[in-house]
């Protein structure tokens, strides 16, 4: 029995350990080319699938590597993933409405007598025809109403801060609806939601 | 280079290790020294070179057969200046790393103001 002890302790557990351990980092490397196809953009996914595998190389300990694609998975990719989406909006989205040409020119904006969401109709309507002072009243006066419904939604200061800037996104891309603009409100509070959803609920510590 | 609009503490330790300029920075490199998850700091450096603050380049020119190359990071040189006033004036005049409260950082676009205030 001794012999068969020596056998399985000195033998087969540390081939086992070093089989299992094998399993980990070549695990790990799948997670991650997996998380780096999941960031939206074949650049992306080629620069941070090698650019974490050289990383990961340099992760000592093979069972820390699954530690460390799993940190990478669950906590970057999301975040990345949100934040490449908001780049290439920005870049593709943002020029047509910042550059577009006032079609009349207004002496006195329509809203600026207006209150609650007559005023946010009024904001909308103009911004459609292409008003570009109407853009930024809409996204002051309600940012903090997206603010409070990302918050309550469970988000924490940093994710709200990127759905923030999602919803308002979200608009600028879908600029005609809702169809009645004194619905706006609501739209925003549905996209907030949304968001949230996507984003998830995971609110843990950043440095968890 | 885009104004960062939200700072958090953890970009901060970022920028600390960034600041001190080590040669051959790379992420998991920048985690460690920083003290913060990969996970964590993988997203603040796409967001710094978003913004301009940050550059990354390849270890080598080319793909080799050597194995997957580094990204480096470096802080812009346009970008120091305003690293080390965002340092100077969240963690005070001496800066060296300690126990830190978190905030946090995006690259203002838009013009977006958050709320900010819950």
């Amino acid at each position: 029995m001794t012999v068969w002890g020596f056998f399985v302790v000195g033998l087969l557990v540390p081939l086992l350990l070093n089989e299992v351990s094998d399993l980990g980092s070549w695990i790990a490397g799948r997670l991650l080319s997996w998380g780096a196809r999941r960031l939206g953009s074949p650049e992306k996914a080629a620069r941070y699938s090698e650019e974490w595998a050289a990383d990961l190389e340099r992760v000592p300990g093979k069972l820390t590597k699954v530690g460390y694609a799993l940190g990478v998975v669950a906590w970057g990719v999301p975040r990345m993933r949100l934040q490449f989406a908001l780049q290439r909006r920005r870049q593709r989205k943002l020029p047509d409405i910042s550059n577009s040409v006032s079609h009349a020119p207004v002496a006195i904006a329509s809203w600026e007598r207006l209150h609650g969401s007559e005023r946010h109709a009024a904001c909308l309507t103009a911004a459609r025809q292409g008003d570009r002072q109407a853009w930024p009243v809409l996204v002051e006066d309600l940012t903090p109403l997206v603010w409070h419904v990302a918050r309550t939604n469970g988000l924490d200061r940093f994710l709200s801060e990127d759905a923030v800037q999602s919803v308002w996104l979200s608009l600028l891309e879908q600029i005609d609806t809702p169809a009645d603009p004194r619905d706006l409100a609501g739209w925003l509070i549905t996209e907030t939601r949304a968001v949230a959803r996507q984003l998830g609920s995971d609110i843990e510590d950043e440095s968890a | 280079m885009d104004p960062l609009s939200r700072v958090t503490d953890a970009t901060l330790d970022v920028l600390e290790v960034l600041v001190g300029a080590e040669d051959d920075l790379y992420g998991l490199r920048i985690a460690q020294l920083a003290g913060r998850k990969t996970g964590v700091v993988y997203p603040i450096l796409a967001r710094l070179e978003d913004a301009g603050w940050v550059d990354s380049l390849w270890e080598r020119a080319e793909p080799s057969d050597r194995g997957p190359r580094r990204r480096f990071y470096q802080l812009n040189p346009s970008a120091l200046a305003g690293a080390r006033e965002l340092l100077k004036q969240r963690r005070g005049a001496i800066w060296q790393r300690s126990v830190s409260p978190r905030l946090s950082a995006v690259p203002g676009s838009l013009g977006l103001q958050s709320g900010g205030s819950s």
